[in-house]
């Protein structure tokens, strides 16, 4: 699991520089009266990739924003309750969540959905990345889990929330 | 449905105080509403809708501002910043803290984020301040506070979420922010001379110093005016500009053999992990936000506030007591992505412009930011100058009490925040 996340990691983080260079070469090119007529779509599905495959690595890293104020003033044994309570529910809104996603998917899928877009991206690409994200998540969740009722209340005392505005 | 509303908000609330993470409180709460009010298709539609949400090149700008930002503290260019703000402040009583004001502005000017603002500034100017005999818990407020000009001084991650959300120019505004930004720069500036001694290490104010430390730190300073003048003119889209902020960066990182193969690795993971959070709450906010229209909540609270006869006055200081409380156990994005729906409205109806209310919005985030237990950049700089929180708690009071100030003053003269977007192109 720690490796699927590192794996995923990697490839969410590939993504943002690839994003990131996608769209300075559309706006160099239209500063030169080149427009390109992909790169901003693209970019748009990089975006949506990213925040989804790297969803599950976030997780590993705790990155996802939650509020520890009371958690904190509890002791040690609701914390273990309160964080089992907590990592159950994002596991099962996880698994539900990729299970929505494979829907729409199949949907797409089955009636051969595409983006009204120049490019006309089959929907159903787009929405795997959910399901795969959806997949990367429940189990980084699930890692997290077994880590707690390994180590205990330990685990998610180290850990600190990300924040970045 | 009222009933079913007012449950919904509670099961929301007590998901957040069991530690479970914001976006899932909301995906949790919001798919819980629409089947008890008969929606179908839950999970189907919950997938769809955050896929939705994040269907929008404007949105693209949040990870390239968090990539510029993080790769500029990466290069470790602060330091040279800091000097160039301590060269132009040198001689006045209370300069360092002026300069750490400056430093603030500047480096806020580039990232857009309050938290990186205060750790890159507070590691650099926390052990100088000592040095010249500024109390701790002093120094630590005034780095928590000056950071939260992170989200007040374009680019402004806040402020692009605000614009997303309420279909606002991004372009306008940035600009928006840019008058009430440099007045708060100015009061906590004016306030740092105020209560801070003369600066023993001080030297009289010498143009070859600040010529010598204009040059060092010139590539980060002319950053700023890039990314402003880009926006104010219209050449480019605030996504764009963010873009070539990136460029720009790695240029200046590879140009003085600051940026590695390490580095890079480093700034693209920080920003991975940084913009997944916020993408995540945008996209599962959507459905928060689905709910609470389906239920009529925004209009409920638009009429309570209409017939209420609170008036102007009251309305505003009812918002400031609002945000305040919720700052007080909220994150700040996920406080502004709740609130918006519900807000906004409420504010058109008494009278607000869009772009005043944006950045009185996230005035009430700085508060949040700055104000215990929770205030994230508190947190930071108290972790980064090992200050007690306790003491940063109390010295960060003047801050809040500017700030608030701030809200009314954006309340009640709106043309502090309307004025120089208007004399853009987006104002016609």
């Amino acid at each position: 699991m720690d490796r699927l996340g590192m794996a995923s990691s990697a490839i969410a983080t590939a993504i943002i520089w690839l994003l990131a260079i996608t769209v300075t070469y559309d706006v160099i090119l239209r500063t030169l009266a080149i427009p390109t007529l992909w790169a901003a779509e693209v970019s748009i599905y990089m975006m949506i990739a990213m925040a989804f495959l790297g969803a599950g690595a976030t997780q590993m890293v705790d990155g996802h924003f939650r509020v520890t104020f009371l958690r904190d003033l509890c002791p040690a044994p609701v914390r273990l309750a309160m964080d089992y309570f907590a990592l159950a529910l994002s596991f099962a809104f996880a698994v539900a969540f990729t299970y929505g996603a494979w829907q729409a998917a199949s949907f797409s899928w089955m009636l051969d959905f595409r983006t009204s877009t120049m490019l006309q991206v089959p929907m159903w690409i787009l929405q795997g990345l959910m399901v795969a994200g959806g997949v990367l998540l429940s189990l980084a969740t699930l890692r997290d889990l077994i880590m707690v009722s390994f180590h205990g209340v330990a685990h998610r005392d180290r850990a600190g929330p990300n924040e970045v505005v | 449905m009222a009933g079913i509303t007012i449950g919904i908000i509670v099961l929301f609330l007590f998901l957040l105080a069991c530690s479970v993470p914001v976006f899932v409180a909301m995906g949790v709460a919001a798919v819980a509403g629409a089947y008890l009010v008969g929606e179908a298709n839950l999970l189907q539609d919950a997938a769809l809708s955050t896929y939705s949400a994040l269907n929008s090149f404007v949105l693209l700008a949040v990870p390239l501002y968090i990539l510029a930002g993080t790769l500029l503290q990466q290069t470790g260019l602060s330091d040279k910043l800091f000097a160039f703000a301590a060269s132009i402040t040198s001689g006045i009583r209370g300069g360092l803290g002026v300069a750490t004001v400056i430093a603030c502005a500047i480096f806020a000017a580039i990232s857009g984020s309050s938290v990186a603002t205060a750790a890159t500034i507070g590691l650099v100017a926390i052990p100088t301040l000592a040095r010249n005999g500024y109390k701790l818990s002093r120094s630590g407020a005034l780095i928590a506070g000056g950071g939260t000009l992170g989200i007040l001084i374009p680019p402004s991650i806040g402020l692009l979420l605000y614009g997303v959300l309420t279909d606002q120019s991004i372009g306008a505004l940035f600009v928006a922010g840019v008058v009430p930004g440099i007045i708060l720069a100015f009061v906590m500036a004016l306030y740092a001379v105020a209560t801070n001694p003369r600066d023993p290490e001080a030297e009289p104010l010498s143009i070859t110093k600040v010529m010598h430390a204009t040059r060092e730190a010139g590539a980060v300073l002319l950053l700023p005016v890039l990314i402003f003048t880009g926006i104010y003119s219209g050449v480019a889209t605030a996504t764009e500009v963010a873009a070539l902020a990136v460029l720009y960066t790695v240029i200046v990182g590879l140009a003085t053999r600051t940026l590695g193969f390490a580095q890079f690795v480093e700034a693209g993971r920080s920003a991975l992990h940084a913009s997944v959070m916020i993408l995540m709450l945008v996209a599962f906010g959507a459905l928060m936000t689905h709910f609470l229209t389906i239920t009529r909540v925004p209009q409920l609270f638009t009429e309570f506030v209409a017939v209420s006869g609170l008036g102007f006055f009251g309305t505003v200081t009812v918002m400031v007591l609002f945000f305040l409380v919720l700052g007080m156990f909220l994150e700040a994005l996920s406080m502004m992505l709740i609130t918006i729906p519900i807000l906004y409205p409420v504010a058109m109806a008494i009278g607000l412009d869009p772009l005043a209310f944006g950045i009185f919005m996230v005035l009430a985030i700085e508060v949040a930011q700055i104000t215990p237990p929770v205030g994230i950049n508190l947190f930071t700089v108290s972790q980064i100058g090992k200050i007690p929180f306790e003491d940063i708690a109390r010295s960060i009071v003047p801050y809040v009490i500017m700030m608030i100030a701030m809200m009314y003053l954006v309340a009640y003269w709106q043309g502090l925040a309307t004025w120089l977007p208007q004399t853009m192109d987006y104002g016609q």
